[in-house]
């Protein structure tokens, strides 16, 4: 198994709060990898950890090391590791564009002009993201337009033209109904033969549903977040080692 | 029923209850009988106002006094053409110092200032009377304004009564306006899009310039447009910086007096009582105008909005 993230004693403050402590995880390379645990727990937290989103929050300090690929996250400039790390937030959040230049952003924003190429990018990102069947015909639509399961899609698109090598999804079908959730789920689980996917979710179902690995986070009345148990998703589910992450799992708190 | 509910006491007969209903229902109907008059009472004034100076400025409205020059001097013969003109330079060269500086200004507040201000005590001291001052300019008296215009420009500056010190004055004035309208505008552009195009790989500025504006942008021309009316019907300060000439300026160091301070001038100086009715039914239609483009992009705006 090689690991594609990994951090090592990393621990994160909130101002005086101590958000996250001694965590040690190493996330393969082109797996899914399930964040579950309760509210409050630090996983969304330790999510944005990855591409250094928590730069954004005021008072945020932290301790350890984040590797990526074997090299230090915090000696890449932001913007950088931004293009390799991408992200799915848990509201769909296009922007006030049209289709194609949502999905065309972020190249753009990198420098490139060519618009053959970006047609290419542009048609290649949303069939990777299964919404080109159905909005190749609107492509000067606003992406606001579209329903909420499309205009996730569509942010999935989006992140996928800038072509990340992982991106980490922040409860990303939280929003959405029954059947636009599942097709999130099976993009999941079709994008992690190319990509590593980071998934922070509150739903045991979608985790065993569409994770290869699950890391179950928990915290004590201190309110600090801890990495309690970390393992295949199969073991996690059927024969946890820790009696939290089986009473967790069953449903018997949380 | 009440009293059939076997969980709470009777406390009211059937009758009382739909006595008091009654008078309930009576109450309700006099207070919007009330407010309804209100309404009446602020539009009949408004449209009285209105009618009166169009009616009252409309027959000395011609072709001829559009086009021709006032004359000058105590007659208040002639029209409003270089007045107009007057106007028009004034409000372009206001808006072209006010424009850049007010939305630049909330730009740094809104967009920068906050993450700035951690770092910094003393810079976090400066942002706090930096928008203090904002708030306490916006509720100055436009004379003083001219005062200080006068001091400044007109005479320590000596740029003497002129479209440059009217202008800069005029800045000065609505400045304010321009930097809160434009704070509104970004704080109303959700922080998603911010989020979502920064974990894009996009740095701030390139956020900032290629989401955030363009998003906002309806709000800021508002305010642009808000400033346009504002200096179009503004007096006391021009009273003090643009002088009174009544031709057209050739140049920005030139006076001249717009539509507003000739309308001052007929009224106070001249027994032209017609004339000034006449400019001020044209003072009107602008500012209908400018108030009607403001609605027009709201209401752009609200449907950007609403499709969200």
């Amino acid at each position: 198994m090689i690991s594609k993230l990994e951090t090592i004693n990393y621990n994160l403050h909130y101002a005086n709060f101590h958000a996250l402590k001694d965590i040690n995880i190493k996330i393969p390379e082109k797996k899914v990898t399930a964040l579950i645990g309760p509210s409050g727990c630090g996983k969304s937290t330790f999510l944005r950890t990855f591409n250094r989103m928590n730069n954004l929050i005021s008072g945020v300090r932290s301790d350890g090391s984040v590797l990526i690929d074997g090299a230090d996250l915090f000696k890449i400039d932001p913007v950088q590791l931004r293009q390799k790390v991408g992200m799915v937030f848990q509201k769909p959040n296009p922007f006030p564009k049209s289709i194609f230049d949502n999905v065309a952003y972020g190249p753009r924003v990198t420098g490139l002009r060519d618009h053959k190429i970006l047609e290419e990018i542009v048609e290649s990102s949303l069939r990777s993201a299964a919404l080109w069947n159905e909005v190749k015909d609107d492509l000067d639509k606003s992406g606001l337009a579209l329903s909420g399961g499309q205009q996730q899609r569509l942010c999935i698109a989006r992140a996928l033209a800038v072509q990340p090598s992982v991106i980490l999804m922040d409860e990303p079908a939280a929003s959405l109904d029954p059947i636009a959730t599942l097709k999130i789920e099976e993009l999941i689980h079709d994008l992690s033969e190319n990509y590593t996917i980071v998934i922070v979710t509150h739903n045991m179902q979608q985790a065993g549903r569409v994770s290869d690995y699950t890391a179950f986070f928990y915290t004590d009345e201190s309110r600090t977040g801890r990495l309690v148990e970390f393992d295949e998703t199969k073991t996690i589910f059927t024969n946890p080692h820790d009696k939290r992450t089986e009473d967790y799992i069953t449903g018997r708190f949380g | 029923m009440i009293g059939e509910n076997k969980f709470y006491p009777a406390y009211n007969s059937e009758a009382a209850t739909h006595r008091n209903l009654k008078r309930r229902n009576a109450y309700q109907s006099f207070w919007f009988m009330l407010m309804w008059l209100c309404g009446l009472v602020t539009l009949v004034v408004l449209l009285l106002v209105v009618g009166y100076v169009i009616i009252k400025g409309g027959s000395s409205i011609s072709w001829e006094f559009l086009t021709s020059a006032p004359r000058g001097g105590l007659s208040g013969d002639g029209g409003i053409s270089t007045t107009m003109g007057t106007t028009l330079y004034l409000v372009l060269l206001t808006l072209l110092i006010a424009t850049p500086l007010g939305v630049g200004a909330a730009i740094y507040l809104i967009e920068y200032a906050g993450e700035q201000s951690l770092t910094s005590p003393v810079l976090r001291a400066l942002i706090s009377i930096a928008n203090f001052a904002v708030e306490t300019l916006a509720g100055i008296p436009s004379i003083i304004f001219g005062l200080f215009g006068y001091a400044l420009f007109v005479s320590t500056l000596n740029f003497g009564w002129s479209l440059l010190s009217a202008s800069l004055a005029g800045a000065c004035l609505v400045l304010p306006t321009i930097i809160r309208t434009t704070e509104e505008a970004l704080l109303a552009v959700p922080d998603d899009y911010r989020r979502g195009s920064l974990a894009l790989g996009a740095t701030k500025w390139q956020t900032l310039y290629k989401v955030v504006l363009p998003a906002g942008l309806p709000g800021i021309i508002t305010g642009i447009v808000l400033s346009v009316g504002r200096v179009i019907s503004e007096t006391a300060v021009f009273f003090v910086t643009l002088g009174g000439s009544h031709r057209l300026p050739t140049s920005i160091m030139d006076g001249g007096r717009s539509l507003a301070l000739h309308l001052y001038y007929l009224a106070m100086d001249t027994r032209a009582f017609d004339k000034a009715m006449g400019t001020g039914a044209v003072l009107i239609v602008l500012i209908v105008l400018v108030n009607l483009i403001i609605n027009l992009i709201s209401s752009k705006l609200t449907a950007g909005v609403r499709q969200r």
